[in-house]
């Protein structure tokens, strides 16, 4: 086992390294001006450090994959987390050392809050996918990789303040994600949602190109501030170039977090892949969509945001209502919990509409809620599937409980989270959401997302009625199956126990998102128009300053 | 821990110790029926006992909350804006004794008729504790929200799990129908919250800072019905009584008691301690509706149960008619009326969970519910039929006995308010002798008509120690109320004063009261 220990030391030293890059560059000279010194090039891979560790740990575990085939059933798993905590140690010592952003990428409390909060729910897929690969013969080096590659186009994603910079997080995300919906390659529908997902996925991203073709001849750049900028030289819709680059931006970020109507591909996806994989996509892509939605709705929101808050209306409502009835009907329990994720990427959008640093801050808690509960949610359909992923449909759920008692009860406390229910996290993040929304005035899309919520309610009791409630149909011998796995077990009760925690001791989170939050407003504001193209951030404390009037943040902007 | 700590604490304690006990009955062997049964029985009557010095320790002659402790629990926007903040009145006294000498009953009560998932079961019913008190001693609102809701869960399970064959229906139905209209009043409460921000900038969900919220009449019609929604479904007042019998048929018999003694006070609880002093003059403005509906739910409930061959579905609509009875003695607006109302609730607690408890024992001797299957069995089981006896005269409001006590109260204020909405409610108090003594009298008296029904079993010890209890308690609110109403006067007076004190500045109502007087 010493090389399995020499690979879990290289790993997190090849992420880590980040770090004392990081003191390297802030002890050197400051940044010649314009150019591209070797100096500004340090200043971005420094402030690139999450994504770049996440990258390099992904490519060491590839290649230990690759020479050392075995390892994929049992050490490879522990050598992907080590990397991804050999990333965080990195995002920590860089954003400590040299917080700041140049105009195309920051690396602020948003930043890191981000990354803290994608970093954990990669570890947490890795974790449930263990067993899932095993059983599923699927455990080859690349799956851990792809994963951790995709985490890092998530990464850059929230730290982008570029439209070509958002695109390449948006391809590093997507990319590995489609070879992932297809790795369970025996199965035809695995390879049906890979090909769809990757379709339209490009579908998507050729928006993003176009549109910021179209903002870049408008306003001359691609940055979110030149963007900003420019809609407050051009005045209110004035210039239909930048409006339609814009658009074209936003539904190319719609369709990966899955807004109605940009969302045929989900419940087809999100069945047809592997269910860990349908885990990680879930929280992952939709967490990096809304990382870069709320910066360039930040700095959107100082030229003309009347008539993109009336766009975001419309797309929140129809997610809400659409996705929420559409998940009344379902049978199978993958695709209803893909149509439940639709639904809360309305909710979502509530918290960029509001936009205000509660508003996002709400968003971020509501990410971090949903990540626990939809991670448990699909780690506990994995195991219940059995071999071959047979048994996904609520009959096929019938009395689970009494087999698997335990499955049962976890799969209940993320049903009622995911529903909305105290004292369970769910149901705090909706209150935080819902406080954001009604102090912007929202009241009619507050109504709308309760009483959808009430529809909600009503299928997630489905999947425990059938557990609990209902007796066992004739049983299917392969179906009575071991109890879980002790990694995922183990797993899977600590994220019941985040759910059930997260929210009844939110205070500290609420703390941490609120901070993060305050860096993600300012996004595209105030440039400096002097020689430096560095953005010095204040510690959070200074910056909040202009922000909090008196011992609170002003409700109304 | 010293006494005076202890008093400091005593109501945290109280309504945490049952989900401990959960967690300790969950971690019990599954095997072990007699060792988990007696365990949660254990700790609900040591939650009794611990909040029977409540009882005493209350200071009478004042209307602020006593037992209060008020720590930050959340901040938002740099704020302590959430709290767990907790406090007993002359209102939620009586509703915590209530919920912890009604569990404890019921868990008594659920020995026999509980036969599956032991654990899961007795668990549940000590989560569900944990959350009824929680919504009784809550004063902030959120904290309340977060009982309010979290107490659906285990109920939800209990109907839906041990319930009869309609059960998953039943449960869904109840769970939907509460989460409707709590959901709406979620977004009320954030909305008192955000105006009381938006006006000094303290943002806050303690009930206390929010009584006299100043906020424009649309606004506050508006807030008030959502919260009404709420509590009425909860009530369940007319027209959104519907889920009530349903669930009540189905809940296993512990279930039954616990919904018709409990939760349904949530509901009026709700009207006195949120409703009303949050949105005085839209309750002023709403109470006509709110009369209205209550008289055409005592008439309404008391003339379907006249009608039910089921036992269980009878009782589950005189609930109907008697909180009709409740609602209507809040909505009057005088010391009387109100304090009827409360009394009412009480003594409806002790008759009604008796009833559901005595349809239980013979349901669980004959798996029968129906009236016309019974008829005489007084002869063979006498104690049974004694008991039987004195909580249908408890029901129906004979004098010494407890229901008597708030039917007469609430008549006597809603006489103050107008004669007819008196002469109503006293129709509804008729009408239930009629249905309570005509089921009396098909079940108990009468010739044996069925075989089976000469040779049943007696009361056993056990289950007269059930109902032996409750009884008691019929007779003693019904015989020396006093130490209840001195009780609970000085808090239900404040909150009538705040609406008379609206009712008396708020130009239209005082227009239409001197065009009264004038008259």
């Amino acid at each position: 086992m010493r090389s399995g220990k020499a690979a879990f030391f290289l790993t997190f030293a090849a992420a880590a390294v980040w770090a004392p890059a990081a003191r390297a560059a802030q002890a050197g000279p400051p940044a010649a001006e314009g150019g591209l010194s070797l100096q500004s090039l340090m200043e971005l891979l420094l402030l690139s450090a999450p994504a770049a560790a996440l990258c390099t740990a992904a490519t060491v575990v590839m290649l230990i994959g690759a020479f050392w085939p075995s390892s994929g059933r049992r050490v490879l798993p522990w050598i992907a987390l080590a990397g991804i905590a050999g990333t965080g140690w990195a995002t920590v010592a860089a954003a400590d050392s040299r917080s700041g952003s140049l105009t195309t990428l920051s690396l602020d409390p948003f930043t890191v809050a981000f990354a803290f909060l994608v970093l954990a729910a990669t570890a947490v897929a890795v974790l449930v996918s263990v067993n899932y690969v095993n059983r599923e013969e699927m455990a080859r080096g690349e799956y851990y990789s792809l994963m951790m590659f995709s985490a890092a186009g998530a990464l850059l994603m929230a730290a982008a303040e570029d439209l070509i910079l958002l695109f390449m997080g948006l391809e590093l995300l997507s990319i590995p994600l489609y070879v992932l919906a297809g790795f369970a390659r025996a199965r035809e529908q695995s390879r049906e949602a890979a090909l769809k997902y990757f379709l339209l996925g490009a579908f998507a991203s050729s928006f993003l190109v176009f549109g910021a073709a179209l903002v870049f001849a408008s306003v001359g750049g691609t940055g979110y501030h030149q963007m900003a900028l420019g809609s407050m030289l051009l005045g209110r819709g004035a210039d239909a170039l930048l409006a339609a680059g814009a658009a074209m931006v936003l539904i190319a970020l719609a369709f990966k977090v899955a807004l109605v109507p940009f969302h045929w591909w989900t419940p087809d996806v999100y069945q047809g892949a592997p269910t860990p994989v349908t885990a990680f996509m879930s929280i992952v892509a939709k967490a990096a969509g809304f990382a870069a939605l709320v910066r360039l709705v930040s700095a959107g929101a100082q030229g003309d945001s009347q008539s993109w808050n009336v766009l975001l209306w419309a797309l929140s409502a129809a997610t809400m209502i659409w996705g929420n009835l559409l998940a009344l009907a379902q049978q199978n329990v993958k695709r209803l919990l893909a149509y439940s994720s639709i639904a809360h990427a309305g909710y979502l959008l509530l918290g960029v509409l509001a936009g205000t640093v509660n508003g996002i801050s709400a968003l971020l808690f509501y990410l971090a809620a949903y990540g626990l509960t939809t991670l448990g949610a699909f780690g506990v359909a994995a195991f219940l599937a059995g071999r071959g992923d047979r048994l996904e449909t609520l009959p096929d759920y019938r009395g689970a409980a009494r087999r698997h008692p335990f499955a049962g009860a976890l799969l209940a406390v993320f049903m009622f989270s995911l529903a909305g229910i105290p004292p369970f996290a769910g149901f705090f993040a909706k209150l935080y959401l819902f406080l954001a929304a009604l102090e912007r005035g929202y009241v009619g899309l507050t109504v709308i997302a309760v009483l959808t919520s009430v529809l909600a309610v009503y299928y997630y009791l489905r999947v425990s009625v059938v557990m609990w409630m209902e007796e066992p149909r004739a049983e299917p011998a392969e179906a009575a199956g071991p109890e879980p796995a002790r990694l995922s077990a183990a797993t899977l009760a600590i994220l019941a126990a985040g759910v059930t925690l997260l929210g009844i001791f939110s205070s500290p989170v609420l703390r941490w998102s609120e901070r993060a939050s305050i860096a993600a407003e300012q996004t595209g504001r105030a440039v400096p128009a002097g020689s430096s193209e560095m953005r010095e951030a204040s510690p959070s404390a200074e910056r909040a300053a202009p922000v909090r009037g008196g011992d609170a943040v002003p409700l109304l902007e | 821990m010293g006494t005076e700590q202890f008093q400091k604490h005593i109501l945290t304690i109280i309504t945490f110790l049952p989900l401990a006990g959960a967690a300790v009955v969950l971690l019990m062997p599954r095997q072990a029926a007699g060792a988990i049964k007696a365990a949660a029985l254990l700790v609900a009557a040591a939650t009794f006992a611990l909040s029977v010095p409540l009882f005493f320790w209350f200071r009478t002659g004042t209307p602020g909350m006593q037992f209060t402790v008020d720590v930050p629990w959340i901040s938002l926007l740099g704020q302590q804006a959430i709290r767990y903040s907790v406090g007993i009145d002359g209102i939620s006294l009586f509703m915590v004794l209530l919920t912890t000498f009604l569990t404890m009953i019921a868990i008594a009560g659920s020995f026999a008729g509980i036969t599956d998932r032991l654990r899961e079961y007795y668990a549940l019913m000590l989560m569900l504790e944990t959350g009824m008190l929680g919504v009784f001693v809550a004063l902030d609102l959120v904290l309340f929200y977060v009982f309010w809701e979290a107490m659906l869960i285990p109920m939800y399970f209990i109907i839906g799990v041990w319930g009869g064959p309609r059960r998953i229906y039943a449960a869904v139905k109840f769970f939907i129908y509460t989460m409707a209209g709590s959901l709406l009043m979620l977004v009320a409460i954030i909305a008192m919250a955000v105006m009381k921000y938006q006006a000094t900038g303290v943002l806050t969900f303690s009930v206390q800072d929010l009584y006299g919220l100043e906020m424009a009449r649309g606004t506050q019609t508006l807030l008030f019905l959502a919260y009404a929604l709420a509590f009425a479904i909860k009530v369940p007042m007319f027209p959104f009584h519907t889920w009530l019998p349903d669930a009540h048929v189905e809940a296993p018999t512990a279930g039954s008691v616990i919904l018709a003694g409990l939760l349904l006070k949530m509901g009026t609880y709700g009207f006195l301690r949120f409703c009303i002093p949050f949105f005085p003059e839209a309750s002023l403005a709403f109470a006509p509706v709110m009369v209205a509906l209550g008289i055409v739910g005592i008439i309404y409930g008391a003339l379907v149960a006249l009608v039910q061959p089921d036992m269980k579905k009878l009782v589950a609509y005189s609930s109907v008619s008697h909180l009709g009875v409740s609602v209507l003695g809040i909505f009057v607006f005088n010391l009387q009326g109100a304090q009827g109302s409360l009394v009412q609730m009480i003594s409806h607690g002790f008759s009604t969970g008796a009833l559901f408890l005595l349809v239980g024992m013979i349901y669980e001797r004959r798996h029968t519910r129906l009236i016309e299957d019974y008829g005489g069995i007084w002869a063979a089981m006498p104690k049974y039929g004694a008991v039987f006896l004195i909580i249908t005269m408890a029901s129906i409001g004979l004098p010494f006995l407890s229901g008597f006590v708030g039917e007469w109260l609430v008549l006597v204020g809603s006489w103050l308010a107008s004669p007819w909405y008196a002469v109503l409610a006293a129709s509804g108090a008729i009408l239930s002798a009629c249905y309570m003594l005509w089921m009396l009298q098909r079940v108990l008296q009468g010739p044996v008509t069925r075989e089976e029904n000469g040779s049943l079993r007696d009361l056993s010890f056990r289950e007269m120690a059930v109902l032996v209890p409750l009884v008691a308690g019929t007779i003693w609110l019904g015989v020396y109320p006093k130490p209840f109403l001195e009780r609970m006067e000085p808090s239900v007076d404040s909150v009538i004063r705040i609406v008379q004190t609206a009712g008396a500045e708020s130009p239209a109502y005082f227009q239409s009261a001197a065009a009264e007087e004038a008259r």
